[in-house]
């Protein structure tokens, strides 16, 4: 009986032990699955604080880059990272590589990024007009190049010349012409003398003319194919507005603007009261705006050919033909053309993606792609 | 007489001793029975999430139009290049309540939740009891469903909410094993 109950209670004692052990076992594997899940966890965050930081500091320096791979500890883990330069869908990108592991697991973050770009007066804005034919001004017209308020005032900072032309330039009437010179003064606008301090003429444009809008703005290379600035217009953003039928825009103007002609035609007469990138073009070059009767417009006026400007425009005016079909006249009444820095700018910046600069003064990073 | 009542005595504590090495034996089946269970619902909730996660933070990656095509409570549609190769895939997240089954006289209320990418077959993505999505946009606002059905108001989407409910296949003590789960994923790409 006693040896019997030894056996009994020692075999019991040994199932109590393996299910104890089993039990441990278990348990040890549920507490791994915790620390494996925190691991990840924290490997992930690790990897995505990393990048922010980068980020961080491609906003102070838009130069930014790291070629070969940078090892550093990090928030308890260690994080290996590259910033290079690279291309995707045609858009020039700044990539963040960053490899991150926390007690040996691994989490890896691609962010792609555009640099940030500062609102800015583009190459082809040689002056308060900008012409690739030959320009004659009559009547009242007055071109003034000195830099301007968005709202007309004179800011007293450096503007630009009144006009700057491939052809040649006849002024007539009482029109005039106001710029910043090649030295840096400000001319008020006059009748005479018109030379090289108020306007360039037979001026050679190095690669060639601009013929479209979005070369105007800096082409592939400054983030605008061809084709760019049509669609921004046709995606109504910001207030943009896209048409074949000038009579169909709704008003003020903002954003971009993109009229688009048949070949051959005319607006006329044109109401441009707003702000913006105004396009009147076509693929013939040879769309007319007439009669610009009703203003003002702040911001850039492009087009393929320009009848007379009888409102007020603050900004840049930019004519892309070589042979417009209505003539050389610009303008024989009482329009102004003011040159102005701040409106331009402001208009770039709602299609380039700019950002006001934030924190510090430094200018932020846009995220286009962000993979982890 | 001595000698009887001896024996009856170590008989009477030997078996009292005895039954409670039996009962606590059987108690600890029961109980390593239970966390087994419950380990392996954990290890398939730990697999499984892992893997909802790793698709549903890159929604939207290098897409450059709409970058959900449906959302509802128990399905979604999303477009992302999921395997970094600069092509973008088109992968679904459908949950299917199962046809109830029945294990040692309990209730197996597990479904489905299925995963399916470019269009390809369905996979299983997890074994799970619920699973349930909601939508939010940019300042936390709860999206209806209804509301959803339209492709301007998906792409408000910013948010979305992840609630799984796994059990275990088979019961212990007449009840199942459950681990409940709920996470919100902010996708990067969707801003």
């Amino acid at each position: 009986m006693g040896k019997a109950l030894i056996i009994l209670v020692l075999g019991s004692i040994s199932i109590y032990l393996i299910v104890n052990l089993n039990v441990n076992n278990s348990l040890a594997e549920a507490s791994q699955t915790a620390i494996n899940y925190y691991a990840e966890m924290q490997a992930r965050n690790i990897a995505n604080s990393s990048a922010e930081m980068l980020l961080a500091k491609l906003g102070d320096d838009n130069t930014y880059r790291v070629n070969n791979s940078i090892t550093a500890n990090f928030l308890g883990g260690i994080s290996s990272y590259r910033v290079v330069d690279t291309v995707f869908n045609g858009d020039n990108l700044i990539k963040i590589a960053v490899k991150s592991s926390y007690l040996g697991i691994t989490r890896n973050v691609n962010v792609y990024t555009k640099s940030s770009v500062s609102p800015y007066v583009p190459g082809p804005v040689k002056a308060a007009i900008t012409t690739n034919n030959n320009i004659q001004t009559l009547g009242n017209l007055v071109v003034d190049g000195r830099n301007h308020d968005k709202n007309g005032n004179l800011t007293g900072t450096p503007g630009t010349l009144g006009f700057w032309t491939t052809g040649t330039f006849n002024r007539g009437g009482n029109s005039k012409v106001g710029s910043t010179s090649g030295a840096g003064v400000d001319i008020s606008p006059r009748k005479t003398p018109m030379n090289n301090d108020v306007r360039l003429v037979n001026q050679v444009y190095p690669g060639g003319y601009p013929t479209t809008p979005d070369s105007i703005l800096g082409a592939t290379a400054n983030g605008f194919p061809p084709g760019k600035l049509k669609s921004i217009a046709q995606s109504g953003v910001n207030g943009s507005q896209y048409t074949t039928n000038p009579s169909s825009l709704s008003y003020p103007l903002k954003g971009v603007t993109f009229v688009e002609l048949p070949s051959g035609s005319t607006w006329n007469s044109s109401n441009i009261t707003g702000e913006g990138i105004l396009i009147v073009h076509n693929s013939a070059n040879n769309a007319v705006i007439k009669n610009l009767n009703w203003g003002p417009f702040k911001g850039m006026l492009i087009a393929d050919d320009i009848d007379k400007i009888h409102c007020e425009i603050i900004g840049a005016v930019i004519v892309l033909s070589p042979s417009p079909p209505s003539g050389n006249c610009i303008g024989n009444g009482s329009g102004e053309v003011k040159y102005s820095s701040e409106a331009i700018e402001a208009a770039t910046a709602k299609v380039s993606g700019a950002t006001p600069e934030c924190g510090f003064g430094k200018k932020r990073m846009k995220i286009s792609a962000w993979y982890e | 007489m001595w000698s009887i009542l001896d024996t009856l005595g170590a008989s009477l504590i030997g078996g009292m001793v005895l039954l409670l090495i039996i009962s606590i034996n059987l108690q600890m089946n029961s109980l390593s029975t239970e966390i087994v269970e419950n380990n392996i619902v954990q290890s398939n909730l730990t697999s499984s999430t892992e893997d909802i996660k790793y698709d549903f933070y890159k929604i939207g990656y290098k897409v450059t139009g709409s970058k959900i095509g449906t959302a509802d409570s128990n399905r979604i549609e999303f477009y992302s290049d999921i395997n970094n190769d600069d092509v973008v895939d088109t992968l679904v997240y459908n949950f299917v309540k199962a046809a109830i089954d029945e294990d040692q006289g309990v209730i197996n209320p597990n479904g489905i939740l299925y995963k399916s990418q470019n269009g390809g077959a369905n996979q299983l993505a997890s074994i799970a009891t619920s699973f349930n999505l909601s939508y939010y946009d940019s300042v936390g606002q709860f999206l209806s469903y209804q509301s959803l059905a339209s492709q301007v108001n998906r792409n408000k989407i910013r948010t979305i909410k992840i609630d799984m409910l796994l059990s275990s296949n088979y019961a212990v003590n007449n009840s199942l094993q459950k681990v409940d789960w709920s996470s919100t994923i902010n996708p990067k790409n969707l801003r």
